[in-house]
């Protein structure tokens, strides 16, 4: 019984590069090439239907259709349909209408070829001079239809699925491993965190800090979680250089430039890795709003001010 | 004078009446059918006004989004946060303060220490007795 739960609490580590982030594979019990391979089919299926960066993906067909309605696969239709979730439970603080906004704010390419800022770099009032304003609430407007999968988007909309496909590519990941063999799998992308199935003795230990790609000796709290999702969104990672003024790739909707916000990260642990990071971008987003939202969601939280204060809620600990 | 008794007499009166008449009709039929002509090309040259309704997720990727809440609208494009549904599900237990590598290793001691029913079987006891390193947090942060 002993050795059987020694074995039990042994992990796998695999990490890798996917979806222009880091992907990170932890599960019980002994080697399997198969979860792995699991784990790879999930995601090169989100790349190629909600990709923005690449031409021949179905998301960058649909932005180019215009307001035609286009027949999709079944999972850019989950993908679109959970952009819209976002928008609605957020009050239009998560908005996958902002395509043109990035495009216009420089983010046409994956952000590591785009003219790399240090994280402090002021923002200034440059970010909403020269980002494409867009009307908000456009979201509304985004037509679906079950029988054959179908989108039609309203004219002159370019939708960015950037702030959750790459959780529900996380929660499909994990759930994919999971049937593989039974084991306790995390799937971590960008340090948005899946998980599925039985968690090892003393849980799935978490290093939450500001930047996905630090060593778990970055400053911030290490955490257990037994399952669910969690995920964290912060303006200094991902900053890039634009027309000489710095950008950082959370927008705000109302004027379609980078937000001005009291938090440098939010972090959210919820029921699954999709609804921890919509949580966590709309605290963000949210700004002084951000901690009553999140309390009203009885989401636990972890939100750190721009001056490293860090503010804890809802079961999270301190 | 007798002008105008020519345009007086009953019949022209009547057939007056009946250009008339035919007149009124052509100019109704071709309002309504410009009105209808006109709401038309306003409808297709302003899309997106109507109000839609996405249905709940044929096969949601977890629980919490089969409880997707109709279509809303938001006046204005203001945020209106307390006024959104609440549907993000929390989950089923919150995150705990994560033991050290130390206490880790250490949670497997007593498992070595319990005395075995059959002594002369001490090999799986000696693997559970090696306190095996806890294994780097993996890192949730910005990407």
């Amino acid at each position: 019984m002993a050795a059987v739960e020694a074995r039990l609490t042994e992990l796998r580590t695999e990490t890798w590069t996917a979806l222009g982030t880091t992907a990170v594979l932890r599960y019980t019990g002994s080697d399997d090439p198969a979860i792995r391979a699991a784990v790879d089919r999930e995601l090169e299926a989100i790349d190629g239907a909600a990709s923005r960066f690449r031409v021949d993906s179905e998301l960058s067909r649909l932005n180019a259709a215009g307001p035609a309605r286009v027949v999709v696969s079944p999972l850019l239709l989950e993908a679109v349909r959970l952009g819209i979730y976002a928008a609605e439970v957020t009050g239009g603080a998560v908005d996958p209408t902002l395509g043109h906004s990035l495009v216009s704010a420089g983010y046409d390419r994956d952000w590591r070829e785009l003219t790399a800022v240090p994280a402090d770099a002021p923002l200034g009032l440059g970010d909403r001079i020269v980002v494409r304003r867009t009307r908000t609430g456009l979201w509304q407007s985004i037509e679906l239809w079950d029988d054959p999968p179908g989108v039609r988007i309203p004219r002159g909309v370019s939708l960015d699925l950037g702030a959750t496909a790459k959780a529900l590519a996380a929660d499909r990941a994990a759930r994919a491993a999971n049937a593989v063999g039974g084991s306790g799998v995390l799937v971590a992308l960008g340090g948005d965190i899946a998980t599925c199935g039985a968690a090892p003795a003393g849980g799935w230990l978490i290093r939450v800090t500001d930047d996905h790609r630090a060593g778990p000796e970055a400053p911030g709290q290490t955490i257990s979680i037994a399952s669910g999702g969690l995920a964290t969104s912060s303006i200094v990672t991902r900053r890039w250089l634009h027309r000489g003024w710095p950008m950082h790739h959370i927008l705000d909707p109302r004027h379609g430039g980078p937000v001005q916000t009291p938090w440098r990260t939010v972090s959210v642990a919820a029921a699954s890795c999709a609804d921890a990071n919509i949580a966590a971008t709309a605290g963000i987003v949210l700004g002084r709003d951000a901690p009553d939202w999140l309390a009203e969601q009885a989401l636990p939280s972890r939100l750190v001010q721009l001056d490293g204060t860090v503010r804890t809620q809802a079961g999270w600990p301190s | 004078m007798s002008r105008t008794a020519r345009t007086l007499t009953p019949a022209g009166r009547d057939a007056g009446l009946r250009r008339l008449r035919v007149l009124n009709r052509v100019l109704v039929g071709a309002a309504v059918a410009g009105t209808g002509l006109l709401t038309d090309v306003a409808a297709q040259a302003f899309p997106g006004h109507k109000r839609v309704v996405h249905p709940p997720l044929a096969a949601p990727p977890s629980s919490s989004h089969a409880a997707v809440p109709p279509h809303r609208r938001h006046a204005g494009g203001r945020h209106h946060p307390h006024a959104a549904h609440r549907a993000l599900k929390a989950p089923a237990q919150p995150p705990a303060t994560a033991a050290t590598s130390t206490q880790q290793a250490t949670t497997q001691a007593p498992q070595a220490t319990n005395p075995a029913p059959q002594v002369t079987n001490q090999a799986p006891q000696a693997i559970v007795a090696q306190p095996t390193p806890a294994p780097a947090p993996t890192v949730s942060g910005g990407s």
